[in-house]
């Protein structure tokens, strides 16, 4: 096991809790979105992570990779609006499936998360910096 | 019981397989080394530098990628520059050795 890959785990962690505050970004910002390309209200979003094989093989120095960003298929919420332009022949317009308070704790998740990786880079280096001071 | 300075011999950036497995500090078995495999302190260092050269080089090229909005993942970029600054520190703390080292011989009374 080399000298930087604790950092280099840490690291990818950090990416990984990256990609996910984009995905939950995108959810917030496409709450109300009714209009996508494949037609139909925003689908949410939800990141699928992987352990990724270091060098040492299936578990040893494992980084983690963001494997694939999949949607929800759950139904979309039927909100009653006869003035809305997307509105069907009922009057109810097909809202994207995103729970803004769920959103809201991925986000503080996500957050808490990146600290802690941040931390476990922090204290990699301080780790070697000690051992350094033994030379001197 | 063999010291082993696994910092040292065992991390890829530090890989110095002609030393490597003797068990006891890089360069002072430098003789049984040459004997092994005919490489010495002399290629380690130079072994040394180049890494600690490509880690440098690696860091200034994340760091303008980043300043030029290229990079796309910044955490690769502190990586590279925490990676390349603790090489340095590690170098240099054994260069600081060496001279110490030098020095101290060269104040021998004889």
């Amino acid at each position: 096991m080399g000298l930087f890959d604790s950092m280099g785990i840490s690291a990818s962690g950090l990416s990984a809790e990256r990609t996910r505050m984009d995905v939950t970004a995108e959810n917030l910002a496409n709450a109300q979105t009714t209009r996508t390309a494949a037609g139909g209200p925003y689908r949410r979003k939800e990141v699928v992570l992987a352990q990724e094989p270091g060098s040492f093989g299936s578990t040893l120095a494992a980084q983690v990779k963001v494997q694939a960003i999949v949607q929800d298929g759950s139904a979309p919420r039927m909100e009653y609006d006869p003035s809305n332009p997307d509105a069907d022949a009922q009057g109810y317009v097909a809202m994207p499936n995103v729970d803004t308070v769920a959103e809201m704790v991925d986000l503080i998740t996500e957050q808490r998360s990146y600290e802690a990786n941040t931390t476990a880079m922090d204290t990699a280096k301080a780790m070697f910096g000690k051992t350094l001071d033994i030379l001197r | 019981m063999p010291i082993d300075p696994s910092f040292a011999v065992d991390g890829a950036e530090w890989a110095v397989p002609q030393v490597a497995g003797a068990g006891a500090p890089a360069g002072v078995d430098q003789g049984a080394a040459t004997g092994t495999s005919g490489k010495g302190f002399a290629d380690m260092l130079s072994n040394a530098i180049t890494d600690l050269q490509d880690s440098q080089t690696q860091a200034a090229a994340q760091s303008q990628a980043l300043a030029t909005g290229t990079a796309k993942d910044p955490e690769q970029v502190v990586l590279a520059v925490e990676h390349a600054r603790l090489q340095m520190e590690l170098a240099s703390a054994v260069r600081t050795k060496v001279t110490d080292a030098i020095s101290e011989v060269m104040r021998t009374q004889v």
